[in-house]
């Protein structure tokens, strides 16, 4: 069996000199959790609910020790439930109350504002400790302008690297393989070797395997898909001669991009909708 | 007219005069400190506070600690009431349910048909590499153990870091 393949091997280099490309499809993992549609978004607001329901009292006595100025500020801000009395009509329902907390509904806790109260002095903000939270924006500065060559843009899907050939055919970014048996390296090497020639050195990958993911194309001209994913720095276009332009998309933008079968050749080895 | 109150103390007066006869107690022990036979002439005992010996509870302290953790432990006073649905809460519930239930079996089926894609299209590039150039299949078929995830590589959050991208890398000169 052996003796077969690299008797046929033999045959196929001498008829052709190797098309065998390594392809790469280097990918941006996401860095933000991904968009909830409506009906997660839905659904977790009412789990959410329930827990806040089912949820036992606030034990007060064990964050706040008793006497402190921490206490009685947590205090002021508790609305108090309303107590039972006996001979009066309570149209909410007569109040079940344990642990100063109404059993019936959920508890609301309300936390002291430090930062409210002292916003005059607004010059130390910067470093103060109880300085309020403010999350960063989950779109970007990229997404606004649209920029596809910015690392930056849509934080929640994962990103692929795509460039354009001269021909204006949208492609993963593929290496030709070495034929001679000095200068002959594994696919996953010839990948990150020529990734670094095109779009600069700079550029921090991890491949996932040695084994290609997939393969794109006959025997005379195959490009087999090595997995990498880009951990930090910047890809910029060095060589002009075989790509021309660049871009980081979605696997939806990919699909809008690249044609047709290109694409349903592919497309179960990205991530996304 | 006398009230029972007055009868009482009338009566502890009188005992704890006989008391003293019997026993000879010193007048210094009674705790008004005048002699306790003038007290049958004027019958309403004053008590005065002492120290106190004795701490709140009859418990020793590190008793009355456990005492006191076990109650904060307890369930019962801090449970909720028992969440109780009528029947038409009861179905649109299970409708929530069983409609997230489906939506998860279907993102697992998406998910599980396209690892098999994934696993097959491997499966067919390993083949035609066998076929076209044996020693880069024996090339791409190496182990891998000890392999490892970078540090540097982060799970997703909420919200962005300040710093989403560091695009100043320099790879080190080997």
């Amino acid at each position: 069996m052996r003796l077969q393949t690299v008797s046929s091997r033999g045959l196929a280099t001498t008829l052709k000199p190797s098309g065998i490309r390594a392809g790469l499809i280097l990918s941006r993992i996401p860095i933000i959790t991904q968009d909830l549609n409506k009906l997660e978004k839905q659904y977790y607001e009412y789990q959410s609910e329930l827990e806040k329901r089912l949820m036992w009292t606030f034990p007060q006595y064990y964050y706040f020790k008793r006497g402190t100025l921490a206490e009685k500020r947590f205090l002021a801000v508790q609305k108090g439930p309303v107590s039972k009395q006996p001979g009066v009509w309570f149209p909410q329902g007569v109040p079940d109350i344990k642990h100063n907390r109404e059993r019936r509904t959920k508890q609301v806790v309300n936390l002291p504002q430090h930062f409210d109260s002292a916003a005059g002095d607004q010059t130390s903000d910067a470093d103060s400790v109880s300085r309020p939270i403010v999350p960063n924006s989950r779109s970007t500065e990229a997404d606004q302008t649209n920029d596809v060559q910015s690392l930056e843009r849509k934080l929640s899907e994962t990103l692929y690297l795509l460039v354009k050939s001269t021909e204006g055919k949208w492609r993963f970014p593929s290496f030709p393989v070495a034929i001679e048996t000095e200068s002959k390296k594994p696919l996953h090497a010839t990948a990150e070797a020529g990734l670094r020639e095109l779009g600069g050195a700079n550029v921090n990958t991890w491949t996932v395997s040695n084994t290609p993911a997939g393969v794109w194309g006959a025997a005379d001209s195959a490009e087999f898909m090595i997995k990498s994913h880009i951990v930090s720095g910047r890809f910029d276009l060095k060589q002009k001669s075989q790509y021309n332009d660049f871009a980081w998309l979605t696997k939806e933008e990919i699909q809008q991009r690249v044609d047709d079968a290109y694409y349903r050749g592919l497309s179960c080895l990205l991530a996304g909708k | 007219m006398i009230k029972p109150f007055q009868y009482f103390c009338l009566f502890i007066a009188w005992k704890l005069s006989h008391f003293q006869e019997r026993h000879s107690i010193p007048t210094a022990m009674i705790p008004n400190g005048r002699p306790a036979m003038k007290s049958l002439g004027n019958p309403v005992l004053q008590f005065v506070r002492g120290k106190r010996t004795k701490s709140k509870g009859t418990l020793s302290p590190a008793l009355q600690r456990a005492v006191t953790q076990l109650s904060v432990m307890s369930a019962g006073r801090k449970q909720p009431r028992m969440l109780k649905l009528s029947r038409e809460d009861l179905v649109k519930h299970q409708t929530i349910q069983n409609c997230w239930a489906l939506y998860q079996k279907e993102l697992r089926e998406n998910r599980n048909t396209q690892l098999r894609l994934q696993y097959k299209s491997t499966e067919q590039a390993m083949q035609l590499l066998e076929q076209l150039d044996p020693e880069l299949f024996e090339a791409a078929n190496a182990s891998e153990a000890g392999k490892r995830f970078p540090l540097e590589m982060r799970v997703p959050t909420e919200y962005p870091p300040n710093k989403i991208w560091h695009y100043n890398h320099k790879t080190k000169e080997d």
